[in-house]
């Protein structure tokens, strides 16, 4: 059958106007979920883990002890958030069992004093029961981790890591300071490992046995959590240790920021499907040429390594550019009017559009990104690659006997379309988004403990422009 | 266009090529290497059976010798070797007291004597000319070495031999002021990285490694290395707590040549600083980054300046891999943290007198040239403490009055050959203290 | 308690490999055809289908000139079949294979419903390479033809154009948003071209298994500029000669090069494998490439000049058809199309050269900033994890004739399993340029 998006909009009875606020507002959405600064109050504890194997783990991991805080070890830790410019102060209770010995928490990336506690390798720790205290002033934006300093062959695979957001004074829609840095939505990404073989060794306190040098992991998290876990929601009752969820949505043709976070022990291929990423910062640092040159020495690709003890700031978008065919299955010479997604749009979808200037499938060169007449391919409410308005959808698919189907295949391969399901399809993408895996391309992670799938996978969500994101 | 170019620009080279030939190795620096079994000790008490490099002779460009210790002992990694800004050429000598052929190469240097590779079987196994097991010195050359840090290698059976440890750090300043254009330091130092696996390298030193096709009656035989899983993470040869770097001053730029002879790939990590990273496998980068860490995979290196501001107190810095895993010495270092760390202390010289105080056998007082004629560790400058009890007191005073316009050279505090006012002026500062402080005495 | 309970090495050293009374199962391999065929093939054949449209809009997308041509067809198809490593060892693998010589892409050859007949066990490795001019238009159908030696699985398989900018989820050859072709079936993948560089393909169907199996291709989109009129002078004063090629619209002639090859490296856990064969468990949590290759191939078949060929006695199939050949005149330029598809390990390159490689893409784009700054860089160690791909340039202007190496410096890998010397490896040989 052919898809209906319009119909399908009205039959989800969607609160129009608040679209309004989506591509009206020039502000950041979807803050990252953390704690607020420049004060912290972390407590290392003992908690345990689903993983998507379905079995649990035993984990060391900082609780938020602030009077704000539910004092619960969550695997990440709290993300710090800052601004630049804070003088920060982390301190940390080690109520690890004995066994674990003292524990510390190292910030790379920044110039650290400490008071309290005792001297350690890497740097002051915390006693069993003990506390210390570490202050850094946040001099640069950026993304940063922090994890444990002291046995961190065994403390930081037991689950004490954690991400530091610190926003430039520009505000919080940038990551750094220029114009390049502009976000519409961030998601923070922590990944991690796990060796099951030690996790056990300490929950039956067998330490005495336990060899990191033997390290070999078999399970892999974002944010914590495997797939298909880590696309539930984040604070989900069933995952009270594993609070935060690694699934971002947007509309077409917003900006996202990923801020990348490796905190463990592997360089994981990480590819994001859907589109190249632009990755304009390392390390907490804005990839520039100079002061204010902006993001001049950014780079693309699908995939990028991730390197234990580094982050990344990585921006997508995804706009449909130059695909060929119209995702929404506009007909051709049908005039679309906005106000069918819109009662406050007027005037047709892609009317800016001069086709004329731009003929689809032409050698005609179409203006590039940074290029001023750029936004002319786009339609200014909608974002939709106008060039491609009316282009039919290019192939027949199989009959649906021929076929097998994913959860998350909406029957239809456009855009907020809407198609028939196979017979027992759960049906887990109503709104027929556009579903892209990220995921690390060393494809054996893409496994918990042996088990197909799980792992270090999930999917980013590119909604049509109607379906209202938070 | 392009072609035009082309013909032009090979017609040159080969020219020079020839020119660099017909000069030979006059001028050139020289290393003796000798390939030979050693044992890496760990800090748990293990010795793994390792193959280095030992450097036996080093005869400069204007033929000075160096170094000159036929009976030097293996390392590994081995002893770097500096290539002089002012000479281009490097010349090794390598002696094999292998069980099995060798020979070298380093990645990103051209050996202008490279011979041909050595086929066994329908596959190589050396790159370049052998130096035959217990047979004549090989020579090695390398015109126009190009500056940076580089890796000098085993170019024979690399799986085997390299990860046996049979490889050194090679270094070359740009220029006499410069290790690249611009990058001006007032100091170096070289981290080596790399990571060993036990089992594969007791196999290799009892016979047991390389069998194929593998006998099922020899079930310890290990034929090859994609299972080598490594155990130990060393800096320099060593692991943690064993690890150590020369102590540098402050207020200085330091750059940090950093090697990875590991099989496995590194994340070098400097807490509480960030390091401006300048160079790539010994190419500058057009644009300098600034990071706190940074990837170094196998065979590859970095060089990172770190600034060193001037203060008044020692500052360590801590350089680790932030593969923190491997922060362990085969998983026996409890409660604590092993393997691939190592400190770096920032030194401050509180006499400027040109001897940072963890060297200074007299801090407080400058005596560049450390004169300490009864070997106590305290320099004479601020070692009144003739009796060596601990304190400046009056029997010392007896003493000094005695040896009162003598030569004693104990007593001789500022060492101007009589003990006279002058030193008496000192042990006054002194009396009723301890000697010192210094930073070398027990 | 075993603490090496999840370490591979401390498993499988000599001595403990599987039977090989499993192996007499190959000798029933045509019966099991035969039958299998029988059963499966009548009441499915009309989803056996290439579709391909004429290019008759008239206009000359790709800018070569030709206004006709800017569509390409492909089919190829998603099945099973054998490779055999370099110390001779034959692994059971799932890739794609080449029917581009049936119906209707090749009107003389066999219909096209007896794809999967005739192309039963004839999975190559790497999968058929597709290559194209930026500007064209792709019409990709893969039938998928089953795992013959598996008749337990019904598998779909699929094709992911890895790195493909705004590709579209029905497109993209995810099982878990698309729909993907089940057996005895074929799909049809649409693509537009519009950006140059090193790609390539792999199926996402079970990534974990179907790509440790070996289902990867390479897949190359070259750009307009290639295609300019002889004599456009470019930024600097490079002039463009008709035939140069490009590695990217670089507007300058900075990814000029003479001579391209393929450096896909990649890995097979033979043990995985022969689970596969012998339908028993697969272990993902052990997977860990032992045999590692360039371009399907362990050292020294990398330097087999022939197509290599899956059975002894008989011919069988040749399914390795990609040696790493590399001979070049002094002062050529060799560009690499460098990617890691192992599905285990990241793995770094070098050459013995003595000369940097020069990376000028990264991720199927160009290395440039985005106000143009040339990012390019220039490393004598390249580090290459799975999914990446990078486009390198080895100027041999400064190297003398003579054989040099490549090989990856992530040395355990110079491997064919048990086999050393081997693996990712291959030979560059320098001629005196003429």
């Amino acid at each position: 059958m052919r898809p209906h998006f319009f119909s399908r909009q009205t039959a989800l009875g969607i609160a129009l106007t608040a679209l309004l606020l989506v591509f009206g507002s020039s502000g950041a959405l979807a803050a990252v979920q953390g704690i607020e600064g420049p004060s912290f109050q972390l407590t290392a504890k003992t908690g345990s883990i689903s993983t998507s194997d379905g079995e649990s783990f035993l984990m060391w991991g900082y609780a938020d002890a602030s009077a704000s805080g539910n004092n619960t070890m969550q695997y990440p830790g709290p993300t710090l958030i800052v601004n630049q410019g804070d003088v920060v102060t982390v301190t940390l209770t080690n109520s690890l069992p004995a066994e674990a010995g003292n524990t510390s928490i190292v910030f790379p990336g920044q110039v650290v004093t400490t008071s309290g506690g005792v001297p350690g390798v890497l740097t002051q720790e915390a006693a069993t029961g003990g506390s210390v205290t570490y202050q850094f002033t946040a001099t640069h934006p950026g993304t940063f981790l922090y994890r444990s300093g002291s046995q961190p062959d065994l403390q930081v695979e037991m689950g004490l890591v954690g991400a530091i957001v610190v926003y430039p004074s520009m505000g919080r829609s940038y990551a750094y300071n220029h114009e390049d840095a502009r976000f519409d939505r961030e998601f923070v990404l922590v990944i991690t490992e796990m060796d099951p073989t030690i996790h056990r060794m300490v929950e039956y306190e067998e330490f005495n046995l336990i060899d990191t040098s033997a390290y070999y992991p078999t399970n892999w998290f974002a944010n914590g959590r495997n797939f298909p876990d880590n696309l539930s929601d984040d604070f989900v009752p069933w995952l009270p240790h594993q609070p935060y969820k690694f699934n971002p949505r947007l509309h077409p043709g917003e900006r996202v920021l990923v801020r990348s976070v490796s905190v463990g022990n592997q360089l994981h291929p990480f590819h994001y499907h859907g589109n190249d990423i632009e990755v304009i910062g390392e390390g907490g640092r804005l990839l520039s040429s100079g002061p204010g040159m902006g993001a001049d020495l950014a780079w693309q690709a699908a995939t990028r390594r991730t390197i234990p003890g580094q982050t990344a700031d990585v921006m997508w978008t995804w706009n449909a550019e130059q695909l060929g065919w119209d995702i929404y299955d506009h007909q051709p010479g049908v005039d679309y009017p906005r106000a069918e997604i819109d009662t406050t749009w007027t005037g047709n979808i892609c009317d800016n559009f001069d086709p004329l200037l731009y003929e689809p499938n032409t050698t005609t060169q179409l203006p590039a990104p940074g290029d001023p007449d750029y936004a002319d391919l786009f339609d200014p409410f909608t974002n939709e690659y106008c060039p491609d308005h009316g282009t039919l959808f290019p192939v027949i698919l199989p009959t649906r006997d021929s076929l097998s189907f994913g959860p998350y295949y909406a029957g239809t391969p456009f855009l907020g379309g809407e198609g028939e399901l196979a017979p027992g399809d759960p049906g887990l993408n109503a709104t027929a988004g556009y579903f892209y895996m990220w995921h690390s391309h060393t494809e054996k992670e893409l496994t918990s403990n042996d088990i197909w799938p799980g792992g270090l996978v999930t999917f980013a969500i590119v909604e049509h422009p109607a379906v209202p994101l938070p | 266009m392009k072609a035009d170019r082309r013909t032009r620009t090979i017609g040159a080279g080969c020219l020079v090529a020839l020119l660099l030939l017909l000069a030979g190795s006059a001028g050139a620096i020289e290393y003796h290497l000798t390939a030979m079994p050693t044992t890496l000790n760990m800090p748990d008490g293990v010795g793994v059976p390792a193959w280095g490099y030992a450097v036996t002779r080093i005869v400069d460009s204007g033929g000075a010798v160096l170094l000159d210790d036929p009976a030097a002992a293996a390392k590994v990694p081995g002893d770097p070797m500096v290539v002089p800004h002012n000479d281009p050429t490097l010349t090794v000598f390598l002696t094999n007291q292998l069980p099995e052929n060798t020979s070298i190469h380093i990645l990103g240097q051209q050996l202008t004597n490279p011979g041909t590779p050595t086929f066994v079987g329908d596959r190589v196994m050396s790159f370049v000319t052998e130096a035959v097991a217990g047979g004549p010195v090989q020579t090695y050359q390398w015109d126009n070495f190009k500056p940076g840090t580089y890796m000098a290698q085993s170019a024979t059976n690399p799986a085997k031999q390299v990860q046996m440890g049979l490889f050194a750090a090679v270094v070359r300043d740009g220029s006499a002021s410069a290790a690249y254009p611009g990058v001006i330091v007032n100091a170096q130092r070289i981290l080596v990285f790399h990571d060993v696996d036990p089992e594969i390298q007791q196999a290799v030193h009892d016979g047991r490694y390389g069998e194929f096709p593998v006998d099922p009656a020899d079930p310890d035989n290990i034929p090859s290395s994609p299972y080598r899983k490594a155990r130990y993470f060393l800096i320099n040869g060593k692991s943690y707590p064993e690890t150590t770097l020369e102590t540098v001053g402050q207020g200085l730029s330091v750059l940090l040549r950093f090697v990875n002879a590991g099989l496995e790939t590194h994340v070098p990590q400097i807490l509480n600083t960030y390091l401006t990273l300048v160079a790539q496998d010994g190419i500058a980068f057009t644009y300098p980054k600034e990071r706190y860490g940074f990837e170094l995979s196998s065979a590859a290196t970095m060089d990172a300046v770190l600034e060193i501001p001037a203060g008044t107190d020692p500052v360590t810095y801590t350089i680790y891999d932030a593969i923190v895993a491997n922060m362990s010495n085969m998983g026996t270092y409890q409660n604590g943290a092993g393997g691939a760390v190592v400190k770096l202390l920032a030194d401050v010289d509180s006499d400027n007198d040109g001897v940072l105080n963890s060297a200074d056998n007299c801090i407080l007082v400058a005596n560049p040239n450390q004169r300490d004629t009864n070997g106590d560790g305290f320099g004479n400058y601020c070692d009144p403490d003739l009796d060596d009890s601990g304190l400046v007191d009056t029997l010392d005073f007896l003493a000094f009055r005695s040896a009162f316009g003598s030569a004693d050279p104990d007593a001789d505090f500022d060492g101007n050959g009589i003990v006279a006012t002058s030193d008496f002026l000192i042990l006054r500062n002194f009396f009723g203290q301890p000697p010192g402080p210094s930073g070398v005495a027990p | 308690m075993q603490l090496d309970n999840c370490n591979p090495a401390a498993r499988r050293r000599p001595g403990q490999r599987k039977g090989n009374a499993m192996k007499a199962f190959r000798y029933y391999l045509p019966l099991i055809l035969a039958l299998f065929l029988l059963a499966v093939m009548p009441q499915t054949w009309a989803s056996i289908a290439v579709q391909c449209p004429e290019d008759t809009d008239g206009i000359d997308a790709d800018g070569d000139g030709d206004p006709a041509n800017d569509i390409v067809c492909r089919h190829i198809t998603g099945g099973d079949g054998f490779a055999t490593m370099a110390d001779g060892r034959r692994l059971y693998m799932f890739s794609f294979g080449d029917a581009d010589d049936h119906q209707p892409l090749d009107p003389a050859g066999p219909p096209v419903e007896e794809t999967p007949a005739n192309k039963a066990l004839e999975a190559e490795l790497p999968a058929p390479r597709i290559t194209l001019r930026e500007g064209q238009e792709l019409y990709l159908t893969m039938t998928n033809v089953s795992m013959v030696l598996r008749p337990d699985l019904f598998d779909p398989h699929s094709v992911h154009w890895h790195g493909f900018p705004n590709a579209a989820p029905i497109f993209d050859g995810l099982p878990e948003p698309s729909p993907t072709p089940n057996m005895m079936a074929s799909f049809t993948y649409y693509y537009k071209a519009a950006h140059p560089g090193t790609y390539f393909y792999h199926c996402h169907v079970e990534a974990a298994e179907h790509m440790q199996m070996g289902m990867i291709g390479n897949l190359w989109v070259t750009p307009k500029q290639n295609e300019l009129p002889d004599g456009t002078v470019l930024l600097g004063g490079f002039v463009h000669n008709a035939g140069n090629k490009y590695a990217y619209n670089d507007g300058d002639g900075s990814t000029f090069y003479d001579v391209e090859i393929p450096i896909q490296m990649t890995g097979m856990d033979s043990a995985f494998h022969d689970a596969s064969e012998f339908v028993t468990p697969l272990m993902f949590a052990e997977m860990h490439d032992n045999y590692t290759m360039i371009n399907g191939r362990g050292y020294p078949d990398t330097m087999d000049p022939n197509v290599i060929f899956n059975q002894d006695g008989t011919p069988g199939f040749g399914a390795q058809k990609t040696p790493t050949l590399i001979d070049l005149e002094q002062g050529q330029i060799l560009l690499m199309r460098v990617s890691n598809v192992s599905t285990t390990h990241i793995y770094s390159m070098a050459t013995t050269t003595g000369v940097p490689m020069k990376v000028v893409g990264r991720g199927a784009a160009l290395l440039r900033g985005p106000t143009g700054e040339d990012t390019s860089f220039e490393v004598n160690v390249l580090n290459v994890g799975g999914g990446q791909a990078f486009d390198v340039l080895l100027d041999t202007q400064d190297v003398p004739p003579g054989k040099y190496f490549l090989y990856t410096t992530t040395l355990q890998f110079l491997a064919n399993g048990d086999q050393e010397r081997g693996g990712i490896m291959t030979e560059i040989n320098v001629s005196a340029a003429p």
